[in-house]
């Protein structure tokens, strides 16, 4: 009786999870399968659940005839950029705050609130604070932009991480007299290295997914791709589906990837470090 | 503290730590220093980008202001305009009733996938997990466009299949408000659903597994051991994923960006997109930081609330 009433309850679960994943994978799917549809097949009824005809002439209508590369390229070196700057300056303020408990309580909750700041506030200060100082569509604007949500993450989460490394360690290397460069490249750097690869590819995927500060603060410069794939369009008004699946398609795959190494930091990630496993 | 330490290991120095970066070093360390150095680099990038633009905004607010012209003070107008704004409180209902239920909706169905993923063999929680992680790592705006292409009325997937599997007709999805509003919200459950059931599966995975074993052996049914021990354990995991889900929430843009763009008409207009409309393409930016700057208050007080729910929650459940 017991055992029966168990089974069901496995019974249920599994095809829970299973209708998830159908529900989850569908429209990646169809994002997958119009990529590659000749634009005639988009249009026809019944929908077509698999391509009659695969082409690949919607990534060259979306990359070469409506930007998409120079898009691509926008988006890439805001990333790194962006990827880069929140670590060279959030990795040291974590540290300190995570040793020296620098600022208490205050500062780190200061930093973190930052991040929960609606972008859409200090962003007409921002376009115009940006055009007096000619600073306007340019990655150097756009990267420190993006900064305002990443450093507090980076901060965040590397302080979880530098608070699970033993502070003996470097105890032992500062009555050795090492310094600090030293100390950080030696003792410091080898056991921090994961959390760093963590705490980098989500930067990074925050930055390139980022579409407010891509639309505002950008004119005819640069063109991030979040700003230009819902505009891909047939003359000036019917969106060009095949061209903005292909862009989409292509602009997932790699977080795809990088979301498949996140996936054991990634609670820890999500709850900036509250839910540890 | 720090500089007897330096003065310990003064007398075992080499040539390396003579260089001018431990001199350096151990200057700041002296001088108390050091630790607020390694901050500073972060708040010369925080201070300028965020707080420096919040004061400017707030300054803006009691201006009127369009690219072009001079600035004009105007006291409390922008506000008041705000206050007595149709469409304003149109964006304001509209936010408030996203959150809720894309929030009340994303919590159950969360909470159901993260039990039975908890419940099935772990090979499969695994790859289940690594999927379902997909729609809230990839770019909101591709998200959007992807529904977009999905509601399609006459060539979307969405009613072929409804017609097909239910025979019903499906609506014109982007051009009724009913439909559209209902549209946002089915991306919106698609996109950040596996927020939820991730944090509220690791709060599964840290409970202690005797006490279910010994409720079980108690002859307690599952609801019961669901109600009265699973929930109450589970409430500080429940409040931080709602926590951080309706801050989020509040700030939906993308979304809207990628499906409907406000429409039909301006029914599906959140309050940040009507900001992003009144200063960006009516450019009338001394409303628009008006407009901010209620935001921001609003978002103060829900984090504030949130946080102190959060901590007596969190305190509770330890004690």
């Amino acid at each position: 009786m017991e055992k029966k009433k168990f089974a069901l309850a496995d019974v249920v679960a599994y095809a829970v999870v299973i209708l998830v994943l159908i529900w989850t994978i569908f429209p990646l799917y169809w994002l997958f399968i119009t990529a590659f549809k000749p634009l005639e097949e988009f249009m026809t009824y019944p929908p077509t659940f698999w391509p009659t005809h695969w082409t690949l002439d919607n990534f060259t209508e979306a990359l070469i005839r409506q930007h998409g590369l120079p898009a691509l390229w926008d988006s890439l070196v805001i990333s790194l950029g962006t990827l880069i700057v929140a670590l060279l300056v959030g990795v040291p303020a974590a540290y300190s705050i995570a040793r020296h408990r620098t600022g208490g309580d205050n500062l780190s909750f200061t930093i973190l609130s930052f991040r929960f700041m609606p972008a859409i506030v200090p962003v007409v200060a921002l376009f115009l604070i940006a055009n007096k100082l000619k600073i306007f569509d340019t990655y150097f604007l756009l990267i420190i932009t993006n900064c305002m949500a990443v450093i507090p993450f980076v901060v965040w989460i590397m302080k979880g991480f530098f608070d699970e490394i033993p502070y003996q360690i470097e105890e032992a290397a500062m009555v050795d007299g090492a310094s600090w460069p030293r100390l950080f490249k030696d003792h410091l750097l080898p056991l921090a290295a994961p959390g760093l690869v963590a705490v980098g590819l989500f930067a990074f995927i925050f930055a390139w997914n980022e579409l407010l500060f891509a639309t505002i603060l950008t004119g005819r410069n640069l063109t991030p791709f979040t700003k230009i794939v819902p505009g891909i369009n047939i003359g000036h008004v019917e969106p060009h589906w095949g061209g903005i699946a292909a862009i989409g398609l292509l602009v997932i795959i790699p977080i795809v990837i990088g979301s498949w190494y996140l996936q054991k930091y990634i609670v820890r990630g999500l709850s900036y470090g509250a839910i540890r496993e | 503290m720090a500089s007897s330490i330096a003065e310990t290991a003064a007398p075992k120095k080499t040539a390396m730590q003579s260089s001018w970066v431990s001199r350096f070093q151990r200057w700041l360390e002296q001088k108390g220093l050091f630790s607020w150095g390694l901050v500073l680099p972060a708040l010369l990038v925080l201070v300028p980008v965020v707080i420096g633009p919040t004061l400017y905004v707030l300054f803006m607010s009691f201006m009127k202001y369009t690219p072009g012209d001079p600035m004009q003070f105007v006291g409390l107008r922008n506000f008041y305009r705000a206050f007595t704004t149709a469409r304003f409180w149109h964006g304001m209902y509209i936010t408030a009733w996203f959150v809720f239920f894309s929030i009340g909706v994303q919590l159950v169905l969360g909470f159901i996938t993260a039990l039975s993923l908890q419940r099935v063999d772990i090979r499969l929680r695994r790859v289940a997990t690594a999927i379902i992680l997909v729609p809230m790592m990839i770019a909101p705006t591709v998200v959007g466009v992807l529904w977009k292409m999905i509601f399609k009325a006459r060539y979307g997937a969405l009613n072929y299949l409804l017609e097909r599997a239910f025979h019903i007709q499906g609506p014109d999805w982007l051009a009724n408000n009913t439909a559209a509003l209902a549209g946002l919200l089915i991306a919106d459950i698609w996109e950040w659903t596996p927020f939820i059931t991730i944090l509220l599966l690791a709060g599964l995975q840290s409970l202690p597994r005797e006490i279910y074993e010994a409720a079980y052996m108690d002859g307690s049914r599952a609801w019961q051991v669901f109600k009265n021990m699973t929930l109450p354990m589970m409430k500080p995991f429940i409040f931080l994923a709602v926590f951080l889900r309706m801050i989020d929430a509040f700030k939906t843009f993308d979304l809207i960006f990628g499906v409907t763009r406000g429409g039909p008409g301006d029914f599906t207009e959140s309050i940040g997109w009507y900001t992003y409309k009144i200063g960006f393409t009516y450019f009338e930016q001394g409303y628009a930081a008006a407009l901010s700057v209620i935001q921001l208050l609003i978002i103060i007080f829900i984090g504030k609330a949130l946080l102190s729910q959060l901590t007596r929650v969190s305190t509770a459940s330890q004690g």
